[in-house]
């Protein structure tokens, strides 16, 4: 992602892991319960938990947004989403995803604004502008393009095959620089299936829910076409929603059919958001959406149970 | 004609809910909060008051009010006839045909119609809408409104079982809980 869109990438990762323990020092301090709170607990004992919603709003924010813009995504995150209702595991919705979502609704110019990806322009000046940028005031459009969800979201007149033709974000199936970052996501989730880290189930769900919406209303590129399932899988936030957003323990339902429905839920509403909605990607929107559907799947999954169960002992 | 109709409930239910998009009926859902079949029989219950009232009011409204000039009286014949629905609900409710309501539904049901079902009407007086769309927008309503009080319903039960901190129990925790349900539904904006 760095090599894509310049040192902005970094700045962010290192900046946001710096707000999250800072938030959470101040979290701490609030329930006062520990003083001083030693580093370890900030940063979620030994699997660093605290800090991953840092890491993914780092990366889902413009490489370059300005500090303050991760300041109020996490803060949000931190202390609203995840500290307001316990903390940790008591949270209901994924802490980085309603940060991000605030910071969404607040600011949207400075989180549209994303540089133009390195394999369509690169300029060295441009690459290291974006890590400076955090902390000197350049307004959002001085280095940033559409992305191709952006091009594709806002263009529904254009018939998509003459839209592919004309720009150069549109390159290959998710867009230039975008298709490889999804892929490197999608290896690097399949990565920590294959190590045992993550539960097949969600991601799973979720691309295969997205590829059937996708497919289902593809028409081969008319104007009212939303995109080839290629496109939905390789563009905007898709991977890095499937395998490292959706499957975050604590939001989503704990049985293996509840993990099932939440993650069709969520393909089914990235699709539709993209396509019909007012935001050109609906990750963020959709993961939060299937969070606070997820105790109902699992109160459902209760009942189930106890039905089955009781009819068990009768019989 | 049906797609259309399909869309105006689909509407009612998300992107014009009652509860998370209208924000009206705050209380009652924070009343219902305590197990999901208790939110469920709630709704379903309310739904039934607002499936027959809605298309009521919309006929008294179009024509009686209007062509007589007495759109004054939107308010107060409001009131009224979601009154007698609710009226009618629980006494068929006391002679056992809907006893899957449950009994605490007939109290319950006093509440609500002087708050979120009485919104209803007055949101629907602002849409250009056919009789047979009150009907699909009335049902689209009460969808929305089971759906939020069901979905808070659960995630305060989870909540109840959470450590939360002293000072965020109780009130703060369940607004800034429906906080983040109307946030969610705000995603659909512009689908429907």
């Amino acid at each position: 992602m760095t090599f894509f869109f310049g040192l902005g990438v970094l700045t962010n990762l290192v900046l946001a892991v710096a707000l999250t323990l800072l938030c959470e020092h101040l979290a701490w301090r609030l329930k006062g319960k520990i003083d001083p709170v030693p580093l370890e607990k900030l940063a979620g004992e030994r699997d660093f938990a605290s800090i991953f919603p840092g890491f993914i709003l780092a990366l889902a924010v413009p490489p370059g947004a300005p500090w303050w813009l991760l300041g109020v995504a996490i803060a949000s995150a931190v202390l609203i989403a995840k500290h307001a209702f316990g903390g940790g595991r008591n949270a209901i919705v994924n802490p980085a995803m309603f940060g991000y979502l605030i910071a969404l609704l607040s600011y949207p110019a400075q989180l549209g604004a994303w540089p133009p990806p390195s394999s369509i322009e690169f300029s060295m000046g441009n690459w290291l502008a974006t890590g400076s940028s955090t902390f000197l005031p350049v307004t959002p459009d001085a280095v940033s393009m559409a992305t191709p969800l952006d091009l594709v979201h806002h263009n529904s007149g254009y018939l998509l095959a003459d839209l592919f033709a004309e720009r150069p974000q549109l390159r290959g199936f998710g867009g230039a620089g975008w298709q490889e970052i999804n892929l490197a996501f999608g290896l690097g989730g399949i990565f920590l299936l294959r190590r045992g880290m993550l539960r097949w189930h969600i991601p799973v769900a979720v691309l295969v829910s997205l590829t059937i919406c996708a497919a289902l209303f593809y028409d081969e590129g008319s104007s009212a076409s939303g995109g080839s399932p290629l496109f939905h899988l390789l563009s905007g936030g898709t991977m890095l929603g499937a395998f490292f957003i959706a499957t975050e323990p604590n939001s989503s339902p704990s049985s293996q059919r509840g993990k099932l429905v939440y993650g069709a839920l969520i393909g089914l509403m990235i699709y539709t958001i993209r396509v019909n909605g007012d935001y050109p990607d609906g990750v963020a929107w959709a993961v939060l959406i299937a969070n606070v559907c997820a105790p109902l799947l699992d109160e459902l999954e209760r009942q189930k149970a106890q039905r089955n169960t009781e009819e068990h002992s009768r019989s | 004609m049906i797609a259309e109709h399909i869309l105006i409930t689909i509407g009612a239910a998300l992107t014009g809910n009652l509860v998370l998009v209208h924000l009206t009926g705050m209380q009652l859902v924070l009343a219902s909060s305590q197990t999901v079949s208790s939110a469920l029989r709630l709704g379903v219950t309310s739904g039934m008051v607002l499936s027959c009232s809605l298309p009521i009011l919309y006929a008294t409204s179009n024509f009686i009010l209007e062509p007589y000039g007495w759109t004054y009286l939107h308010l107060p014949i409001a009131v009224v006839t979601i009154s007698l629905c609710t009226i009618g609900l629980a006494k068929w409710q006391g002679s056992g045909r809907l006893h899957f309501l449950g009994p605490q539904s007939s109290q319950a049901l006093l509440v609500m119609s002087s708050t979120s079902v009485l919104a209803a009407p007055l949101l629907l007086l602002d849409q250009p809408l056919l009789l047979s769309q009150v009907f699909a927008y009335a049902l689209g309503m009460s969808a929305g409104l089971v759906l939020a009080l069901v979905l808070f319903a659960a995630l305060m039960q989870r909540i109840d079982a959470a450590r939360v901190p002293g000072p965020f129990r109780g009130a703060p925790v369940a607004f800034l809980t429906l906080g983040m349900l109307a946030l969610a539904v705000s995603g659909l904006n512009g689908v429907v």
